[in-house]
């Protein structure tokens, strides 16, 4: 009788498993990760979809899926580690869903004119940056650095977040006074925290502020090519990206 | 391989067993000096770091350890430099995070001495200290080197804490597990391999060298 009734458990066990509609699972790069969020929180409205979202830095994630991970959608922080994926297999699809920008956070109210003049004045004992070698974030704030021949001078007090995510979560607890984040983040944090009050933040005005985010879709089917459509072209997906820093 | 991720590692590992030697030792002699029922408690909430995720207590230290905090603060006065991003830091939060390790071994060894060795010392007319110096701590030998080795390996395998308050600084807060991660997300899977190889060997040494311990007669 007992065996009976634990078959009939474990029968009705894996049967509902699979009368539920697969979730589309995406593995998204930190800075987006808000604002996906968001926008799956509009599309759950008009579609009856469930989402599973896994955050990280892109190299990690891309190398995860590299590895087999199981998920229908990557959006990658740059086109590098998109490119990655395509060139593993060919035939998946590749787009660019946004256009991020990296900026210099500061834990405290500050007044300097740019991001240049704060990292040349302002007494700083660590700066974060996510890291390079993992983080497109990471990898454009460093290649500015140089450009403005700053990265030789600051080089001793940088410190590596994973991603930007972390890089974020520094600033915001104070163990280091500055860092490179993406302007997503300060805006999600904003809108959070009704206020940017104890913080400022400074743009690069460098075209390497500029991030194309791309995507890829890594396993196809009706859901996911609906969802990646309305994160490309509906309005309501559109607005947030602007709200939320995107372009 | 990364040798300065590996000489950083070693060198954590090193400072840590040496600090929970002497801490572990002392702690152990105290909570198995009487019965009082704030010991056995103290001696269960050593335990803490063998149940707990080992980023509660990443986060824990990034919160506490700011220099915006008065801890934090208070360190950076008097040592100029700040807990988080540094190698100090990391000990602190080494010593933590080993502190069952450091403590549990060397807690048995003594309390199974507490009822005949000592109580007989005793007996004979020994001071405390004589008892500890000459019969407790020579007689303990063992636990407190299988204490040691532990801690020793299980520094040398922390992970979640450094990843957290750490910032992979390379030469001074980038151990070798962070090393072996950075390598496995750059898809440079031949110096990851070196690396994660390495760690077995290493591994395996440590587990041969705690059933030589168990075994040999001191």
């Amino acid at each position: 009788m007992d065996l009976k009734l634990i078959k009939l458990f474990f029968l009705v066990f894996l049967f509902s498993s699979f009368a539920e509609a697969e979730p589309i699972k995406i593995a998204c790069a930190s800075n987006f990760n808000g604002t996906l969020n968001s926008i799956i929180h509009l599309y759950k409205k008009e579609h009856h979809v469930d989402f599973v979202v896994m955050q990280g830095s892109s190299s990690q994630l891309a190398s995860q899926i590299a590895n087999g991970m199981p998920v229908n959608i990557f959006l990658s922080a740059d086109e590098k580690y998109a490119h990655l994926l395509t060139e593993q297999k060919k035939n998946r699809d590749l787009f660019t869903y946004a256009t991020g920008e990296v900026v210099l956070l500061t834990n405290k109210k500050s007044h300097y004119c740019s991001a240049q003049e704060y990292l040349k004045k302002a007494s700083i004992r660590h700066l974060g940056l996510a890291n390079p070698s993992l983080a497109p974030y990471g990898t454009r704030a460093k290649a500015w650095l140089e450009d403005v021949h700053l990265w030789k001078i600051l080089r001793e007090k940088i410190v590596y977040g994973e991603d930007v995510g972390q890089t974020f979560e520094y600033i915001i607890t104070n163990n280091t006074e500055a860092g490179f984040v993406a302007l997503s983040q300060v805006k999600q944090y904003e809108i959070a925290h009704h206020s940017l009050k104890n913080h400022t933040l400074y743009f690069l005005h460098s075209p390497l502020g500029k991030i194309q985010q791309q995507g890829v879709i890594i396993k196809n089917n009706k859901e996911v090519a609906g969802f990646v459509q309305y994160l490309l072209t509906a309005p309501p997906a559109k607005n947030m990206l602007i709200k939320m820093g995107y372009e | 391989m990364d040798w300065i991720a590996l000489w950083i590692t070693v060198k954590l590992a090193f400072t840590t067993t040496f600090i929970l030697l002497i801490i572990g030792t002392l702690l152990a002699l105290w909570l198995t000096s009487s019965n009082r029922w704030y010991k056995s408690l103290i001696s269960e909430l050593i335990n803490l770091p063998l149940v707990l995720p080992s980023t509660v207590l990443g986060y824990y230290l990034l919160i506490l350890c700011n220099p915006e905090s008065s801890f934090g603060a208070l360190w950076l006065k008097m040592t100029g430099n700040t807990l988080t991003f540094s190698f100090s830091g990391l000990v602190i939060a080494s010593v933590i995070y080993s502190l069952p390790f450091g403590i549990k071994p060397i807690q048995q060894s003594f309390l199974s001495l507490q009822k005949q060795a000592m109580t007989t010392a005793s007996l004979l007319g020994a001071s405390y200290f004589d008892r500890v110096w000459t019969v407790l701590l020579p007689l303990s030998m063992r636990g407190i080197l299988t204490s040691m080795v532990w801690v020793f390996a299980h520094s040398i395998g922390e992970f979640g804490i450094v990843l957290m308050m750490g910032g992979a600084i390379a030469g001074k807060t980038k151990v070798i597990s962070i090393a072996l991660y950075e390598q496995a997300t750059q898809f440079h899977y031949v110096q990851a391999n070196h690396i994660a190889l390495f760690m077995i060997g290493l591994g395996c040494l440590f587990l041969l060298i705690v059933s030589w311990l168990n075994k040999e007669k001191f």
